[in-house]
């Protein structure tokens, strides 16, 4: 917005400095006031709105220790604003001021100091200053601003500026310069020197200040000490401005009304005031201290000139980029806003900036009577009015203009301009060169806003709009340039200017109406992109899983998308009314499907949770049910190490056996044999008849051997009497053997398995085992019942009885008995239990499954075996 | 000629005392029965046989163990190991203890007898014993 501010007036005093005619540089210099003018409007708007922050509450008029206030930093602001800034922790508003004042007057009194400067010193013929300046002034915004080393040049110009307008005094007392807002007349009676300069001075004051006076009118506080700082500041403000302005003023004054003027322009007529201010001390050469002096104000307040528009364009590019952390005037930083939020009441300012402008183009008016005043005022009074309703920076996001309202100023702002260039004779190209640069600036800063939508379409690119503006430009020159050069009268004056301003709002709207539409399709083509990518199918399938009872998926949905777009259509504010509908159409079913995606995503956290609890629950019994499976595979590896161990010592026992019995008593019988066959041969059959006979009888006893072996190793009576018969057979055997009591008492139950009978029949072999050796019982008693479909199987003895402990520990510490009993009985399909405690005996319960009631159990027969020692 | 000395080594005592009356019998000078081969070893160094008739599975030292002290002490003395086992590990051991034979027991004393002879001798042959 600056170059777009700054660009028009630079044009203007390029185009009317090297006017033959006086009278040509009044609107380049009341442009330039106006520019001055919108800066200092925009600035106390600015500040205004930092005020609200602040103003309302009294007692915290300073920014607190600690936070980022432009009190606390003004460390890079120049040394002027630095020590009002200090002074301003009770000053606010004085501060502000007088900041707003001091940049104002760089950028308005810049400008045209260098190009007075350069004139004046002669260095440089006329075309190349002028292209000069206006190069340097546009390409000021392209350029990175060096802040540092263009701030320390505008704090010279800070110095410089109260010597030349002393100079400016000294001519006015002299009588060399005529104040140009009071020509001589019937009603100026007095025309001494003392009495013009008090004249001037005052009309100063009022048609400079009183529109930054007018602008406080309205001041955003509603209590008795916001309202005397306020007055304080307008004081100072006033004071502030006077002195700033009444620089330029006084240069275009010199340059007018002068004689020095009518030989050298007012370059001339300041380096002459300069040299007698000089010539005191310098003697003879105070024309070229004079001169010298001019050339280093006017660069330094060029340089000035560019490190603020610089600022401000780097500002409009990046509205929240670094220039809020970086360097600059506090004043800019301010006029950019950073950081602070909507305050109400700045409409008020808005207002007055309008009075203001109105008041001072009346003012021009009724002093002097050309139409080009009246136009250049009301340009000027527009220009005030557009910054603060264009310029996102100054007002924040919460300008009080309506997009119509400020559309309308911006068109006011650009006819009202070119209007004034026109009647200004400036040349048509220049013009047109002018609108296009502002419709460029205006265009960019539109899409500056949203930085993706830099990259899309041909109208949200700068290349884009560059081209279009170009094109624009060239269309809008092409037509000024064909209209006929009438007569500089008024009708012709209007005529003209109308057509120019045609093309001027043309450039902006076909500039900006585009990139508006582009931006805002933008953020409809987001809404519907993550609407129909991310919630919707989300969304189908998270409703079909409710509708058919399945769980809901994890993680459901992914809002953050559209959360994000609609965010951004939110805070883009009211759409453009072609797009409403579509917004309306398109908005409204993106949020409600964020609440029901929202809803849908509750129901699934709940639902997850429950998920979540269940997959703990049964992550816990598997490793539970891990732990046991460990557990009894370590036990079914401890059995079978058993069991194998077990049918080894048999295997040897059985082989002992063989060896040391049949095959001995065999042998023994083959070798009788062998004694028999000799007595025969020798004739003796008596003899050989007597070992025949105790060969008979030694075969006899051999199978008794052996049927007995056979015995143990499966019990006949188990296969001829059945299960009941066996153990009454075995527990008469052990009552024999141990000389403990036996009861049994033998139950019809149904039939068991081969195997399961034989597993029973070791079960209690084995408890009979563990009685003898443990129990020092009296009495045993083994029942066998039916129990279900299966039978019941208990030995009970009234033992000293154990404590019963975990089968791992009588595993670890070599107990197998109870183990092998278990093993035994489970792998038959049964289950088995010790019942015991100490002094009370033991009993053992087996249930076994009838025949047919078993499947799975094949390795029954491997523990069925033994030889029951 | 006087017949062969003999002495019969077995822990079942039955099985001994048969052997002892069939190699008698024979016509074999049976000097005595061990039921051990401690005991088997004392009693060679008393009767000094021609040669030992002895069990392998016994009691304490086995027949093979036996055998190679035996052997050691009394080079010239054929030790039979007379076994019921025809494993092939038992009879590897038994060479490797130095023994003269190695007899299975099977159903008469045949095997044995012959083993017996063409190591002492048969009773009434000549060149039998010492």
């Amino acid at each position: 917005m600056a170059l777009a501010a700054t660009a028009p007036v630079a044009l203007v005093a390029a185009a009317a400095l090297p006017a033959t005619r006086p009278a040509a540089l009044m609107p380049s210099a009341i442009c330039l006031v106006a520019a001055g003018l919108l800066v200092l409007a925009a600035e106390l708007a600015a500040f205004g709105h930092q005020f609200d922050s602040h103003g309302a509450a009294p007692r915290q008029a300073g920014p607190p220790a600690g936070r980022a206030g432009p009190a606390r930093r003004p460390s890079l602001a120049g040394p002027a604003t630095l020590s009002l800034a200090r002074w301003a922790r009770r000053w606010p508003g004085v501060a502000g001021l007088c900041a707003a004042s001091w940049w104002g007057a760089q950028v308005g009194a810049a400008g045209l100091l260098v190009q007075v400067a350069v004139r004046a010193s002669g260095l440089a013929p006329k075309p190349l200053y002028e292209v000069a300046t206006v190069a340097a002034l546009a390409a000021a915004g392209a350029l990175p601003a060096r802040r540092y080393v263009a701030h320390a040049a505008a704090s010279v110009a800070f110095v410089l500026g109260p010597a030349l307008t002393v100079a400016g005094l000294v001519a006015l007392a002299e009588g060399r310069l005529h104040w140009p807002l009071a020509p001589p007349g019937p009603w100026w009676p007095t025309p001494s020197s003392a009495a013009r300069t008090t004249v001037a001075m005052a009309t100063t004051v009022v048609l400079i200040c009183l529109p930054g006076t007018a602008l406080l009118a309205l001041p955003p506080t509603t209590t008795t000490a916001g309202r005397a700082r306020w007055g304080v500041a307008l004081g100072t403000g006033a004071a502030v401005c006077c002195w700033f302005f009444a620089l330029p003023l006084l240069l275009l004054a010199g340059g007018l009304s002068s004689a020095g003027a009518q030989q050298g322009g007012p370059g001339a007529a300041l380096a002459t005031s300069l040299a007698r201010l000089l010539a005191p001390a310098a003697g003879p050469q105070a024309a070229l201290i004079g001169r010298l002096v001019l050339v280093a104000a006017g660069l330094a307040g060029a340089l000035g000139a560019l490190s603020s528009a610089a600022t401000l364009l780097e500002a409009a590019w990046h509205p929240a980029g670094p220039v809020s952390r970086g360097p600059g005037p506090y004043a800019q930083r301010r006029l950019l806003g950073h950081g602070r939020g909507g305050r109400p009441g700045r409409r008020a300012h808005v207002a007055p900036a309008a009075a203001a402008s109105a008041l001072g183009g009346a003012a021009v008016a009724t002093a002097g009577s050309a139409p080009w005043a009246l136009a250049t005022l009301g340009a000027a009074g527009a220009s005030a009015l557009a910054l603060t309703a264009l310029a996102p920076p100054v007002m924040g996001r919460h300008n009080p203009l309506s997009r119509v309202g400020r559309a309308a100023v911006a068109v006011t702002w650009v006819v009202a301009v070119i209007v004034a260039l026109s009647a200004a004779g400036v040349p048509a190209v220049a013009t047109t060169g002018g609108g296009a640069l502002l419709g460029l600036a205006v265009a960019y800063r539109r899409t500056a806003r949203s930085p993706a939508a830099r990259h899309r379409g041909p109208f949200a690119h700068p290349p884009g709009h560059l081209a279009t503006l170009a094109v624009l430009g060239a269309g809008a020159t092409t037509v000024v340039a064909l209209l006929p050069p009438g007569p500089r009268d008024g009708t012709a004056v209007v005529w003209r200017s109308l057509v120019v301003a045609a093309m001027g709002v043309a450039i902006v709207v076909l500039g900006v109406v585009p990139a508006t539409l582009r931006l805002w399709w933008d953020r409809l083509a987001r809404v519907a992109s993550a609407l129909s990518e991310h919630v919707l199918p989300a969304l189908l399938a998270s409703l079909e899983a409710i509708s058919q009872g399945r769980a809901l998926p994890v993680p459901p949905l992914e809002l953050a998308p559209l959360q994000a777009a609609v965010r951004a259509l939110e805070r883009a504010g009211p759409p453009p009314w072609p797009l409403r509908p579509v917004v309306d159409a398109l908005g409204e079913p993106a949020r409600q499907a964020l609440a029901l995606a929202g809803a849908v995503g509750s129901a699934a956290g709940a639902q997850g949770h429950q998920v979540e609890q269940l997959v703990q629950a049964r992550t816990s019994a598997i490793a539970k049910a891990n732990r046991s499976i460990i557990g009894a595979s370590w036990r079914q590896r401890q059995l079978l190490e058993r069991t194998v161990r077990v049918a080894e010592s048999e295997r040897a026992f059985l082989a002992a056996n063989l060896h040391d019995g049949p095959i001995q008593r065999l042998a023994t019988l083959g070798l009788v044999l062998d004694r028999c066959r000799l007595r025969l041969e020798r004739g003796d059959p008596e003899a050989a008849l007597e070992l025949v006979n105790r060969a008979r009888s030694d075969l006899g006893q051999e199978i008794g051997q052996l049927r007995r072996m056979m015995s143990e190793l499966r019990p006949p009576v188990l296969d001829q009497g059945g299960l009941q018969a066996a153990l009454a057979d075995q527990l008469a055997t052990w009552a024999q053997a141990t000389g403990v009591s036996t009861f049994f008492e033998p139950v019809p139950c149904g039939t068991l398995s081969r195997d399961t009978e034989t597993v029973a029949y070791r079960i209690v072999q084995e408890a009979l085992a563990n009685v003898a050796k443990h129990a020092k019982a009296g009495l045993v008693s083994v029942s066998l019942r039916p129990d279900g479909r299966g039978a019941l199987l208990v030995v009970r003895d009234d033992g000293k009885g154990f404590r019963p402990v975990p089968q791992a520990e009588l595993l670890r510490e070599g107990h197998f008995g109870l183990a092998v009993m278990r093993e035994r009985a489970e792998l038959a399909g049964g289950h088995f239990e010790v019942k015991s405690a100490p002094l009370a005996g033991t009993e053992v319960r087996v249930w076994l499954p009838l025949a047919g009631n078993r499947a799975g159990h094949a390795p029954v027969a491997a523990l069925a075996g033994g030889l029951g020692r | 000629m006087r017949a062969a000395r003999l002495v019969v080594v077995d822990d079942d005592i039955p099985l001994a005392q048969e052997l002892a009356q069939l190699l008698a019998e024979v016509g074999y000078e049976v000097a005595g029965i061990a039921g051990e081969a401690q005991a088997a070893i004392e009693l060679v160094g008393k009767a000094k046989p021609d040669l030992v008739v002895m069990d392998v599975r016994m009691p304490g030292m086995s027949g093979t163990q036996a055998a190679a002290v035996l052997s050691a002490e009394h080079p010239e003395l054929p030790v039979v190991l007379w076994s019921a086992y025809d494993d092939d590990s038992i009879v590897k051991a038994a060479r490797q203890a130095a023994v003269a034979a190695y007899v299975v027991k099977g159903c008469g004393a045949d095997e044995l007898l012959s083993a017996v002879g063409t190591l002492v001798g048969r009773p009434g042959e000549d060149g039998a014993g010492p």
